[in-house]
C-alpha cells in the first residue's frame, strides 16, 4: 500500500530515472513526463489527501494532469 | 437611511449625473468629428474633446465612489458622518478643481497624455482633496464600534486609489518610462484597486438587496475580487508590449491579462447565484437590476472583449484602434458606470424617502441605456475591424482609412441616442427624488426585516 | 480503521470540503493551470527555434536540478509526516518535521540562489534570449511561492509550538502544507520540461 514513506521513494526513484533517462537520450521525453505526471500524483493523492476528497476534486485534477502531458507529448511527436 | 450625515452622499450623486451628461455631450461631439462634421473645430478641437470626455468619465465615477463611501461607510460603521462641514469642504473643492481641469482642456492647458490630462499643478489639488476624504472616511470608520470586512475594502480600495495616483505625478524625461508609469495609473486603477472598490460596493448592495447572509457574501466575493486584483497586478504587462520595455513582457503580460476574465467570470456567476438564492423580496427593483447587470455587463465588456485584444499577437494589430475605444466603452460601462448607477439607485429611496424604485420611467431608463451601449459597442467593433483591416492589413494611410470608416459613426451615434433617452430618463428620475430629507432617517429599516438571516 | 483515516473521511464525498479548504484548491488549480498555461506557450516557442532551446538547456545544471528536486520533494514529505503526526495526537513530532521542512525549504533556496549567481555571472539574465526568459520567469515565480510558503509554516510553527492546534482541530495547518505542495507540484511541471526535455 501507498504512504507517506514508500510515496517518497518512488518520488525520488522517479527523479533520479527522468534525469538518468533524460541524460541517455531525448527519446525519452513521453517516459519522463509520464514519470513525472505520476510525482504529480503521488503528491497530490497522498500528500496533499486528494484520495479521500470529493471525485470532482479527483477527476479535475485528473483531467488538468493528463490533458496538459498529452499536449506536450503530442506537440512533440 | 440610518444617520443624517449619510445625505452628504446626494451632491456627489448629483455632481457625478451633472458630469455624465456633460460627458455624454462630448462624446456626440467626437462621433460627428469622425463623421466628418467638425464645426466646433476652432473652439473644440478633437484633443480637447476626447480629453473632456475622458477626464469627466473618470471625474463623474470618482464623485459617484466618494459619495457611495459616505452613505455605505456610516451605514456599515454604524456611527454619523466624522465631520460634515470637512465633507462639504471636500466636495465643494472637488467640484471647483473639476471646473477649473475642464475648462483648461479648451484653452490649451493640459499634458497629453492620455487618461492623465490635467496639468501638474491641479494634481497637487486632487491629491489635497482625496486625502481630506480619505482622511474623513477613516476617521468615521474609527470613531465607529462596527469594523465589517466591506468597509475595510472599500476604504482600502479608495487609499489605494489615491496611492496610485502619485506615479502619474512624477516627471520623466524619457518617453518609455513615463508611459510605463502611466499605466500603473491607467491600468492599475481600473483592473486593480478599482475592482477592490467594486467589490466593496457590490457586497454591500448584494447583502441589502439579496437578504443571503453577509458572512457567505463577503467570503466569496472578496475572494473572487482577490483573484481579479492578483492577475490584474502582472496583467499590466498587455499595455506593455510595443512601448519600448523588455521584451519578456510579452509572455508576462499575455499569460496574466488573460486570466483576468477568468474571475471577471467568477464575479458574474457569484453575483446571479446570490441573487437566486436570495428572498427576492426587496421592493428596489431597479437597484437589484443595475447591480446584476454591473456584474454582467462587466464581464462582456471588461472580460470578453479585454480578453479579444490581450494577446500580444492580437494586439500587434489592434493596439490605439477603434477596438480599444470599443472595449473602453463597455468595460467602463459595465463595470464602473452601472455600479455608480446602481448605488445611486438603492440610496436615493433611502435618502429622500420617495418609494421611486419600480417605475416605468426607471425600468426603460435601464434597458435604453444598457441596448443603447451595447449598440454603441457593436458600431465601434465594426469600425475597429475595418480600421486594423485597412491600416494594418492592406496598409492604408491612417487619414484614409478614417475616410473610410466614417459611415459607421452614423451608427454609432443612432446607438448613441438611444443610450442617451435611457440617461436621461435615468436623471430625469433622479431629480424626481429632489433633495434628501431629515424625515427619511430611520426609514427603510423596514427593508432590513426582509433579510432572511 | 486508522486514525488518518478516519478524520480524512469524514470529508469525503463532500465537493465543499476538500482536504484543506475550497479556497486553498481554487488556488491551487488557477496556479497549475497558470503554469501550464506558460509552459505551453514555452513548448510553442521551442518548436519554432529548437536548436537554440537546446543549446541553451544545455547550459542548465542538471545535477544542481536533480538535487534540488530531491529536497523540495524531501521536504514535502516531511510536511505531509507533519500533519498525520499532529492528526495522530504527537505534537511534539509535528512541530519537529515542520520544522524539518522549513530548513529543507531553506536549502532549496539556497541552491536556487547559487544556480542563479553562476548563470548571473555568465552573463545569462532575463534578456539573454527566450529560453532564458521563461527559464528566469518560471523559475523566479516559483521562488516567489516557495519564499511564501516558507513564511506560512513559520507562522504555523510558532502556531503550533503554542499549542494552537491539536487532533481535531488543525485545518490551518492542512491548509499550509496544501501549499507547500503545491509548490512540489509546480516545480514538477517545470523541472522537466527546462532541465529535462528536449
Ligand atoms: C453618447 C454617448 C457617447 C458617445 C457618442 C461616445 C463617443 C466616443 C468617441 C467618438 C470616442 C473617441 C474614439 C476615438 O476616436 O478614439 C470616445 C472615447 C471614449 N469614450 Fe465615449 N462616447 C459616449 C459615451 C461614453 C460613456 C458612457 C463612456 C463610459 C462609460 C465612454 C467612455 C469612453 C472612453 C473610455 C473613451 C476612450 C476610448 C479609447 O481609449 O480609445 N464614452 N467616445
Ligand atoms: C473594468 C475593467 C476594465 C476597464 C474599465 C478597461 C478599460 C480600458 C481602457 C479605457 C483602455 C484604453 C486605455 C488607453 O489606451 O489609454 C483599455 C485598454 C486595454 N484593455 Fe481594458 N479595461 C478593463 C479590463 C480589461 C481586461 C480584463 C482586459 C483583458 C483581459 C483588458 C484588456 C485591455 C487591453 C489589451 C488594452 C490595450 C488596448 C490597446 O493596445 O490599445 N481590459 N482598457
Ligand atoms: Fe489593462
Amino acid at each position: 500500500m501507498l504512504n507517506n514513506k514508500t510515496g517518497w521513494l518512488l518520488l525520488i526513484l522517479f527523479t533520479l530515472a527522468g534525469s538518468w533517462l533524460s541524460g541517455l537520450s531525448h527519446a525519452f521525453l513521453a517516459l519522463v513526463m509520464i514519470l513525472f505526471a505520476l510525482k504529480f500524483f503521488i503528491i497530490s493523492y497522498q500528500y496533499m489527501g486528494l484520495r479521500f476528497a470529493h471525485p470532482f476534486w479527483r477527476y479535475s485534477i485528473n483531467i488538468v494532469v493528463l490533458g496538459f502531458v498529452s499536449v506536450i507529448i503530442f506537440s512533440s511527436l | 437611511m440610518k444617520f443624517k450625515s449619510q445625505k452628504v452622499a446626494y451632491y456627489f450623486f448629483a455632481l457625478s449625473m451633472l458630469l455624465f451628461s456633460l460627458q455624454i455631450v462630448y462624446g456626440f461631439i467626437m462621433a460627428f468629428a469622425h463623421m466628418g462634421f467638425d464645426g466646433l473645430h476652432e473652439w473644440i478641437p478633437f484633443n480637447a474633446a476626447t480629453a473632456t470626455h475622458k477626464n469627466l468619465l473618470v471625474v463623474w465615477i470618482l464623485s459617484g465612489f466618494m459619495g457611495a463611501g459616505y452613505f455605505i461607510i456610516p451605514d456599515e460603521s454604524d456611527t454619523e458622518l466624522w465631520s460634515v462641514p470637512l465633507a462639504l469642504l471636500q466636495f465643494y473643492s472637488f467640484a471647483i478643481v473639476g471646473v477649473i481641469a475642464v475648462v483648461g482642456f479648451h484653452v490649451g492647458w493640459f499634458e497629453g497624455r492620455k487618461f492623465l490630462e490635467i496639468p501638474r499643478p491641479l494634481d497637487y489639488l486632487v491629491a489635497l482633496n482625496v486625502i481630506l476624504f480619505l482622511v474623513i472616511l477613516l476617521m468615521t470608520m474609527f470613531k465607529g464600534k462596527k469594523r465589517t470586512t466591506t468597509a475595510w475594502v472599500l476604504t482600502s480600495g479608495l487609499v489605494f486609489a489615491a496611492l496610485l495616483y502619485l506615479p502619474g505625478m512624477i516627471w520623466f524625461d524619457n518617453h518609455t518610462v513615463d508611459s510605463f508609469f502611466r499605466w500603473w495609473v491607467v491600468h492599475l486603477w481600473v483592473e486593480g484597486v478599482w475592482e477592490l472598490i467594486m467589490g466593496g460596493i457590490l457586497a454591500y448592495l448584494l447583502i441589502k438587496l439579496t437578504g443571503v447572509d453577509r458572512e457567505v457574501i463577503e467570503k466569496w466575493l472578496y475572494v473572487i475580487v482577490g483573484l481579479t486584483f492578483l492577475s490584474g497586478i502582472l496583467g499590466t504587462g498587455h499595455h506593455y508590449y510595443f512601448i519600448g520595455v523588455p521584451k519578456y513582457w510579452l509572455i508576462v503580460g499575455g499569460i496574466f491579462s488573460s486570466l483576468e476574465p477568468l474571475a471577471f467570470l467568477g464575479m458574474t456567476l457569484f453575483a446571479i447565484q446570490m441573487y437566486r438564492k436570495g428572498n427576492k423580496k426587496h421592493p428596489n427593483k431597479l437597484a437589484i437590476y443595475w447591480t446584476l447587470s454591473t456584474a454582467v455587463v462587466s464581464f462582456l465588456g471588461a472580460g470578453l472583449l479585454g480578453l479579444a485584444h490581450t494577446l500580444p499577437g492580437v494586439n500587434l494589430y489592434t493596439h490605439g484602434t477603434l477596438v480599444t475605444a470599443m472595449h473602453g466603452h463597455l468595460a467602463f460601462w459595465g463595470a464602473y458606470a452601472s455600479l455608480v448607477l446602481a448605488i445611486i439607485s438603492y440610496s436615493m429611496p433611502l435618502m429622500t424617502g420617495r418609494k421611486i424604485f419600480d417605475n416605468t420611467i426607471g425600468h426603460m431608463a435601464f434597458w435604453f441605456a444598457n441596448i443603447g451601449m451595447i449598440g454603441m459597442t457593436m458600431a465601434f467593433a465594426a469600425a475597429g475591424v475595418a480600421q486594423v483591416y485597412m491600416e494594418r492589413i492592406m496598409g492604408l494611410e491612417f487619414m484614409k482609412a478614417q475616410l473610410e470608416i466614417e459611415p459607421h459613426f452614423f451608427v454609432l451615434i443612432i446607438a448613441a441616442t438611444v443610450f442617451s433617452i435611457g440617461v436621461t430618463l435615468f436623471i430625469i428620475n433622479f431629480l424626481k427624488f429632489g433633495s434628501p430629507v431629515d424625515e427619511a432617517i430611520g426609514q427603510g429599516e423596514e427593508f432590513s426585516a426582509l433579510q432572511t438571516s | 480503521m486508522s486514525s488518518e483515516q478516519h478524520v480524512l473521511s469524514r470529508e469525503k464525498n463532500d465537493i465543499l470540503h476538500p482536504p484543506g479548504g475550497i479556497l486553498i484548491w481554487i488556488l491551487i488549480f488557477l496556479e497549475v493551470i497558470t503554469f501550464m498555461i506558460a509552459l505551453s506557450v514555452f513548448a510553442y516557442m521551442r518548436s519554432r527555434n529548437a536548436a537554440m532551446f537546446a543549446e541553451s538547456q544545455a547550459m542548465l545544471n542538471p545535477l544542481l536540478g536533480t538535487v534540488n528536486t530531491i529536497v523540495l520533494l524531501s521536504s514535502g514529505y516531511f510536511m505531509a509526516e507533519a500533519v498525520r503526526k499532529l492528526r495522530a495526537g504527537l505534537l511534539k513530532l509535528s512541530v519537529r518535521y515542520t520544522l524539518v521542512t522549513i530548513l529543507l525549504g531553506l536549502v532549496f533556496i539556497a541552491i536556487k540562489s547559487f544556480e542563479y549567481s553562476q548563470k548571473i555571472e555568465h552573463g545569462i539574465g532575463l534578456e539573454y534570449n527566450t529560453f532564458f526568459t521563461f527559464y528566469w520567469l518560471l523559475t523566479g515565480f516559483h521562488l516567489i511561492h516557495v519564499s511564501v510558503g516558507i513564511v506560512i509554516l513559520v507562522f504555523i510553527y510558532f502556531s503550533l509550538r503554542k499549542g494552537r492546534y491539536d487532533a481535531r482541530d488543525h485545518e490551518d495547518v492542512e491548509t499550509g502544507a496544501a501549499f507547500w505542495h503545491m509548490c512540489d507540484l509546480i516545480w514538477m511541471l517545470l523541472f522537466p520540461m527546462l532541465y529535462l526535455i528536449n
